[in-house]
């Protein structure tokens, strides 16, 4: 029997199973890390022939339910930080529009996609690199020198001297607002700029430079995403008509259980791990870039649309 | 095969007969074309599309199903600073099908000379010939080949077209097969059946097949279309809804673990 499931508005057949595990695997790394998977996912569906256009609007309609699945496991476990969390949608709702207005201007002067693959590489393998040199440091180091290196730091002091602070409880931080505002609003540009939801930028961002506990960093970053994605996909929907609702519900399917497992995971990994398991993936995916870029590709032409 | 060829034989005979007598208009009515409407639903993989065309025994025979013609622009890879390969620009071919499926009873070669094979659309070159998009339009054209080919769009078979001697004097019925993959848009195909002896083509058949979305995807796809606002908040809805209820699931689940 053949169990191939016509996708209606990207006009193609897929194995259902094959959509089913691609959500599974996907929804389960959300889970476990805070982030949508847009940066892997839709590179997949394009790799198993869905139209570039399709995979990147439908693909925003499933985050919406792996990271309303998430956000709702993370909220139950008291993990979220909805004060902060709605502070960097708010920057990064500004700095997304501005993100989209700088990528019509770049195609406009005709080198927007040299723009978008050096920022992807870039950002991809700095934040990679960085996480993982950070966390295997911080597996090594012990707790006095833990502790020394507490002690605040250039990067520490500054942000102590901006006005306008607030105690964000859940994450046991007390900051500026404009700190969350103005990171979400960097954040939000360069996802606009990549074509992506944000959450592998987010998640090293909230660690690293707002310095949210891990636990609370993965609730808040989903529940972040999922505003974003809710927005994402009624915009495709009006402007584009690509969402292709038939392959998002398959997806999600498989992504909301993976997703739960993923939370469960998270709960029972330490922090370093969680950590040097994101960075890993995120170099593995940096690295089928940078190939992608070095080898001759088999076809010269593509259809265009995608990340 | 052969079924199908004895259920079909006697109506074919009547129209062998017309063709021999140049009554040429009947001819083209004569292509029998199974099944006409091809309905594309939720578990649509692929259809294929049988056509029968009455011939003569000695004939070579080509079929041909193509769509509507249209611009279409792709994306160019190209080398960057001599080092990485990404998107350099756009490629716009002015005039291709969206679906050509050529069948042939031999090599292109041996049907026609490459004049009368570009006059009657049939084989890549006639299409590379007037796809127009100028220079480098042209020399990606191989390339468009590829990219259909890969999608089940675009497809030249040669030997893929069975000739049976059908009735007397010397008329057959040729028989061709064409897979229609999910990706074929829905539309109305032209199917030309056409035969080449000493050179000389002529058209002994033309007819049409009709690809249409039926049921929920014809529903989704006017939703999508027609009331894309609605669509998009139903979408964000239904993905929302199902999160929080597996959320929810889990959350009675872990509390019962514990």
């Amino acid at each position: 029997m053949d169990f191939s499931i016509y996708l209606p508005v990207a006009g193609s057949s897929v194995n259902l199973f094959l959509l089913l595990g691609l959500g599974g695997l996907v929804g389960f790394l959300s889970g476990l890390f805070g982030v949508g998977g847009g940066f892997l996912m839709t590179p997949l569906l394009i790799m198993i022939g869905i139209p570039p256009t399709v995979a990147a609007a439908s693909d925003s309609n499933q985050i919406v339910a792996a990271s309303s699945s998430g956000t709702y496991a993370h909220a139950q476990a008291g993990s979220v930080d909805f004060k902060m969390g709605g502070l960097l949608l708010v920057g990064g709702i500004v700095g997304g529009s501005v993100g989209v207005y700088l990528i019509r201007m770049l195609r406009a002067m005709g080198n927007a996609d040299f723009v978008i693959t050096v920022t992807y590489v870039v950002m991809l393998g700095g934040i990679g690199t960085y996480m993982f040199v950070e966390s295997l440091r911080s597996m090594k180091v012990s707790k006095r020198a833990r502790q020394e290196a507490l002690r605040p730091s250039l990067y520490a002091r500054l942000v102590g001297q901006l006005p306008w602070k607030i105690d964000f409880q859940r994450s046991r931080v007390e900051l500026s607002l404009l700190m969350p505002l103005m990171l979400g609003f960097l954040v939000g540009a360069l996802a606009a700029v990549m074509g992506v939801g944000g959450g592998f930028i987010m998640v090293p961002v909230m660690v690293y430079l707002l310095r949210m506990p891990m636990h609370v960093v993965v609730g808040t970053s989903l529940f972040q995403i999922l505003f974003t994605c809710v927005n994402v996909t009624i915009l495709q929907a009006t402007l584009n008509r690509t969402v292709d609702f038939v392959l998002a519900l398959f997806l999600l399917l498989g992504s909301v259980v993976g997703a739960q497992i993923g939370a469960l995971v998270s709960k029972r990994l330490k922090a370093d791990q969680l950590k040097i398991l994101m960075a890993l993936i995120v170099l593995v995916v940096t690295v089928k870039m940078f190939l992608g870029l070095l080898l001759t590709p088999h076809l010269l032409l593509s259809y265009a649309g995608g990340h | 095969m052969r079924a199908v060829f004895r259920l079909l034989a006697p109506t074919f005979v009547a129209a062998v007969a017309l063709v021999l007598s140049g009554e040429a208009s009947e001819a083209q009515e004569s292509l029998v074309i199974q099944p006409s409407v091809v309905n594309v639903h939720m578990l649509y993989h692929e259809s294929t599309v049988h056509v029968t065309a009455p011939v003569l025994a000695d004939d070579e025979v080509a079929i041909l199903l193509v769509g509507q013609e249209r611009s279409l622009t792709l994306k160019r890879k190209g080398k960057v600073l001599g080092l990485i390969w990404m998107n350099v620009g756009d490629v716009t071919f002015e005039t291709v099908p969206d679906v050509y499926l050529l069948r042939t009873t031999c090599a292109l070669s041996s049907l026609a000379a490459p004049a009368v094979l570009t006059r009657l659309d049939l084989g890549f070159d006639a299409l590379a010939a007037r796809s127009g998009g100028g220079a480098t339009a042209d020399t990606l054209f191989d390339e468009l080949v590829q990219l259909k080919e890969r999608d089940g769009l675009w497809d030249v078979s040669e030997d893929r077209v069975e000739v049976m001697p059908a009735g007397t004097e010397g008329g057959a019925l040729a028989t061709a097969d064409f897979a229609l993959p999910a990706k074929v848009p829905p539309g109305e195909y032209r199917v030309l059946a056409y035969t080449f002896a000493r050179g000389n083509a002529e058209l002994v058949g033309e007819g049409s097949v009709r690809v249409e979305q039926g049921g929920v995807a014809a529903l989704i796809t006017a939703l999508a279309g027609g009331h894309s606002l609605l669509y998009g908040v139903l979408a964000v809805l239904i993905a929302g809804a199902a999160g929080l209820l597996t959320g929810v699931v889990f959350g009675r689940g872990a509390r019962k673990g514990h």
